[in-house]
């Protein structure tokens, strides 16, 4: 049992407490000497009050001086911790204290130069001074996905407090469901006979892990470990922490040609700010300072900032973003990385000669067009092989593709696994039972997750329905009707079924068919047009003209943003978040070749690259420990070959106290511990203030009613 | 009473005035024209009338002159003694006028001054002299001094007492009425200050006793309820017990006007004789 204040200057108002006192004794000291003759009746009114004033004013003096006490309680909102304590009064032989320690990013929140995890750790070694000698302790740890054990049912007090010492705060989150099945396994496996198990979280109780608790299945998870184990949640931090952060960065495009601008757009948050702040927004490429500017940050809300960039060397490019320095350091910064080639290595397979033709032609770039440079290469579909054509390609267009063979379709399907674009033009000559079949590959597991084409095309006067242009990749074309794309004629089309929760349309026809879509699978992207991108049908006199998409004057910019959208809408591969594993791929494999990876903290990585066959190699570092920018180099050289963006979980920014209202019945005890100056908002410390506040009313209560009774008893009148 | 001019005060011998005192039975030896023919006639037994004999006045002021009589309090004009002192000088004076003895004991734990009644002028002069020229005694012992004072007085008087009372109650009771037993005429004048009796101190303080030096520091507004009963106890005691035994009884304020004080005085003495108390 103790009290901690919530900061040591409040202490100053315990001195306050000691003014009754000094008032008192001045009073004493200062008395106003008189000459009096009738001794003998004050002699006698002393002997018959004197012990009735003493005790008023020993009475008085005890509640005046509580007055002050109780106000720097009620202002510092002190903890009475006693969970421990409390519960080691449990009559039972023997006991286990499983110690769950949370070492996500947000624990790094400092004031006055004390971590979260400080308050965490302080308690936790306090906790361990309390526990009884033959008690077993399991100290767990959870910053990342998976939770870590680092001493299990030890009775090494020694031990617990050097694990206990050496916690430090991660980059990463506070996964909960892992860490109950940690858990769960822990206490399954204890000793169960006449052993008591009591586990206590020790967190800042912040971030969205934290949210999950108010679902079902979190109440049901924590019923169950409540029927084994006496469960406590330590609240460790301050409620109130102002923090602002960092919480998206993107670009758009994120890969692009050299000579294209990058639009970097920034979303700064503010977190119980209390009032707008102002902040400076710098952007750096590597090392170097392109931008800055200065952000009005919103009081728990955010804002957005955009910067225009143009990469000025081909190669990756790691951004970064920072704002000022506060609380939470860690999610000051973001990174990004964006990769910038010479030019689009794209890849027509016809399925009929001649049906890549449009599209090469409208992806031919001519000087000063404000296109990027897409270098096609066309070959037939008897011709293709994924595994060699496809090591230096970005983009892969089937045009009217008819059946793949099985290695094409495995080809392309680990081509889009690996993040490449697959632009499927259909056709007069498509095969749907083999487009179905491949679709099966991408969509899900049950008939209705599929996309499935009609075996029939529909034949309908229709045009595109550009769906407000809310697709990124068209919406260049709003407020430019004069550019065409209305009023492009469709006269036939592949009717689609596509699944509501994977579909992102691009555009439909006007009969509400979709015309354009794409689906993700894996890393990379299927674009979907139902409706043939060239002529070739036509002109090899096989079928009728399907439309004059490319007759029309919207072909050559819908064919080049829908690529460039393709192409560079995200880079995952590079972008990742703590925790993520990092993997390289190299197109040119020297089996023999060490990479040294460079890691945000300076330290460096040699390994070797691994192969997933004959054409690609890999480098897998493994999960991300912290955030920052991961540089990779052949061993030897000092040129990076590839750069990655990690960045924390945006969520740990937010480090707002959740509230654990609906596990709260499975709670033994809901101890709050405050800290630093200001512990005022946790339901706890707003306990203790109404305690408080009662205490000081009653307080005062009783100073009226004393002074009021002894005035009574003493016939205190007017002179 | 005693006297060497009759007819302005009240004799206790029964003289041969106009003024009739009572009967009672024929003794031998009475002298025979004191004989009450007409009761005799009526009851065919013996009275001998008697009558009340008008002399003129001895009277002995005992004024006080303890360190307690020494204290003025904040809103007083004078101390208890100065205004005691004008108390007894107008009072010999007003007795002078109609020709009366007046004397002076000055007391604190013994008789300090005395002087005999006398009935010419110089007598106030002197009287004012002592007055004057007092020296404040440490201490008071009211019952030796009565008696001290009693057995060195010839005669019977009017004794005026003129002090603050400060000592023990039983003690100052039993002097007083000793005096009475042994034939004086007696009137206690007690000397007040306003603080005495009201006690208007507030905060912490030191009473130093100004006879013995004694301090006692304590929070007045804690007992002053106490205080004030305990001094009007002791008062409306000695009251009391000069009311049971004819004595008079007056307290002065100091901060009280000295001429309403003397008249109220004079008027309660005169209902008193006309009461015939």
């Amino acid at each position: 049992m103790s009290w901690a204040f919530a900061s040591p200057w409040m202490l100053g108002w315990a001195v306050a407490g000691l003014i009754p006192v000094v008032l008192f004794l001045l009073r004493r000291r200062q008395v106003e000497p008189v000459t009096w003759a009738a001794m003998q009746f004050l002699r006698v009114a002393v002997a018959a009050r004197s012990r009735l004033v003493n005790w008023r004013d020993l009475i008085l003096l005890v509640v005046r001086v509580s007055i002050p006490l109780l106000v720097a309680i009620c202002v510092a909102t002190p903890l009475w911790r006693s969970t421990v304590s409390s519960l080691n009064r449990v009559d039972v032989t023997r006991r286990h204290w499983v110690l769950v320690f949370d070492v996500s990013a947000s624990m790094g929140y400092s004031q006055h130069g004390e971590s979260v995890l400080d308050l965490a750790r302080d308690r936790g070694l306090e906790m361990i001074d309390q526990i009884a000698s033959g008690d077993r302790v399991t100290i767990l740890s959870s910053g990342f996905s998976q939770p870590v054990t680092h001493v299990r049912e030890s009775t090494n007090r020694q031990e617990e407090r050097r694990v206990i010492g050496a916690l430090a705060v991660t980059s990463g989150i506070f996964a909960i469901p892992p860490m109950l099945s940690m858990i769960q396994t822990v206490l399954d496996s204890a000793e169960a006979n006449g052993v008591k198990h009591h586990v206590v979280f020790l967190s800042d109780v912040s971030g969205p892990a934290w949210d999950w608790v108010r679902e079902q299945t979190a109440i049901e998870r924590f019923q169950r470990l409540a029927e084994q184990a006496v469960v406590t949640v330590e609240t460790c931090g301050v409620d109130m922490r102002p923090n602002i952060a960092v919480t998206r960065l993107s670009a758009t495009p994120e890969r692009l040609t050299i000579g294209q601008t990058i639009r970097l757009n920034v979303e700064v948050a503010g977190f119980e700010l209390g009032s707008p702040r102002s902040t400076r927004l710098v952007l750096l490429d590597g090392n170097r300072s392109v931008a800055e500017s200065m952000i009005a940050v919103p009081a728990n809300a955010t804002t957005n900032a955009s910067f225009h960039f143009q990469p000025d060397r081909i190669g990756d490019h790691s951004l970064q973003i920072s704002v000022e320095s506060d609380a939470l350091p860690i999610d000051d910064t973001r990174w990004l990385t964006v990769t910038v080639e010479d030019a689009i290595e794209m890849l027509c397979v016809e399925g009929l000669d001649g049906a890549a033709d449009s599209l090469r032609a409208a992806t031919a770039t001519t000087a000063g067009s404000p296109f990027p440079n897409i270098v096609t290469q066309v070959v037939s579909q008897s011709n293709f092989n994924p595994d060699i054509q496809l090591m230096e390609t970005d983009v892969v267009g089937l045009m009217d593709p008819q059946r793949c063979s099985e290695l094409q379709s495995n080809g392309l399907h680990r081509f889009l696994l690996r993040g490449g674009r697959v632009l499927i033009s259909v056709g007069p000559n498509t095969d749907v039972g083999w487009l179905n079949s491949f679709m099966s590959l991408i969509g899900g597991e049950g008939e209705n997750d599929r996309v499935q084409f009609a075996a029939e095309p529909q034949q309908r006067d229709v045009s595109f329905d550009p769906l407000q242009y809310a697709h990124p990749a068209i919406r260049a074309f709003k407020n430019y009707p004069q550019a065409g794309l209305l009023d492009v004629p469709i006269w036939k089309f592949l009717p689609v079924r596509v699944p509501a929760a994977s579909q992102q349309p691009v555009m439909n026809f006007t009969s509400g068919d979709p015309a354009l879509f794409t689906l993700p699978c894996g890393n990379g992207r299927v674009i979907v047009s139902c409706t043939p991108w060239g002529t070739a049908p036509v002109l090899s006199g096989t079928a009728e003209r399907w439309n004059a998409i490319d007759a029309w004057w919207s072909f050559v910019p819908l064919v080049n943003e829908v690529i460039v959208w393709g192409f560079g809408d995200s880079n995952p591969r590079r972008n990742l978040q703590v925790g993520d594993e990092l993997v390289c791929d190299f197109r040119e494999s020297n089996l023999r070749q060490q990479y040294v990876i460079h890691h945000p903290d300076g330290t460096t990585q040699l390994t070797a690259a691994d192969t997933d066959g004959a054409s690609t190699a890999q480098v897998i570092v493994g999960e991300t420990q912290m955030p920052g920018r991961y540089r990779v180099q052949p061993s030897g050289s000092e040129v990076d070959i590839k750069t990655f963006s990690v960045n924390v979980s945006a969520g740990e920014s937010d480090v707002r106290r959740r509230s654990v209202d609906s596990i709260r019945n499975f709670l033994s005890e809901l101890d709050w511990r405050p800290s630093g100056d200001a512990a005022a908002g946790t339901p706890a410390s707003r306990r203790m203030l109404l305690w408080g506040l009662s205490a000081l009313l009653l307080m005062l209560v009783i100073e009226a009613v004393l002074s009021s009774w002894f005035a009574w008893q003493l016939r205190v009148s007017p002179a | 009473m005693d006297g060497y001019l009759s007819g302005a005060h009240r004799s206790a011998h029964h003289g041969y005035s106009a003024e009739f005192s009572q009967h009672r039975p024929y003794s031998p030896g009475d002298d025979l024209r004191n004989v009450d023919w007409k009761a005799f006639g009526r009851t065919d037994r013996l009275f001998v009338k008697q009558f009340i004999d008008e002399t003129n006045l001895t009277c002995t002021f005992l004024l006080d002159c303890s360190a307690s009589m020494e204290f003025q309090g904040a809103a007083s004009p004078l101390s208890k003694f100065d205004y005691a002192g004008c108390v007894v000088v107008t009072l010999s004076w007003l007795l002078r006028q109609q020709g009366d003895a007046v004397g002076l004991g000055l007391f604190a734990n013994a008789l300090t001054t005395t002087l005999s009644p006398q009935a010419h002028d110089e007598q106030i002069g002197h009287m004012i002299n002592a007055i004057e020229t007092v020296s404040f005694e440490p201490d008071t012992s009211f019952g030796a001094v009565m008696h001290q004072w009693s057995n060195q007085a010839r005669g019977r008087s009017l004794v005026v007492i003129v002090s603050d009372l400060f000592d023990d109650l039983d003690v100052v009771t039993s002097s007083v009425l000793n005096l009475q037993h042994q034939g004086h005429e007696l009137v206690v004048l007690q000397i007040c200050d306003r603080d005495e009796l009201d006690f208007p101190f507030e905060r912490m303080t030191r009473f130093r006793d100004a006879e013995s030096g004694a301090a006692l520091t304590l929070d007045a507004q804690a007992i002053r309820k106490r205080y004030r009963d305990e001094f009007q106890r002791f008062t409306d005691s000695i009251r009391a017990q000069c009311q049971r035994h004819c004595i008079d009884f007056v307290q002065v304020v100091t901060d009280q006007d000295l001429g309403d004080v003397l008249s109220q005085f004079l008027v309660f003495r005169h209902r008193q004789m006309m009461l015939g108390v």
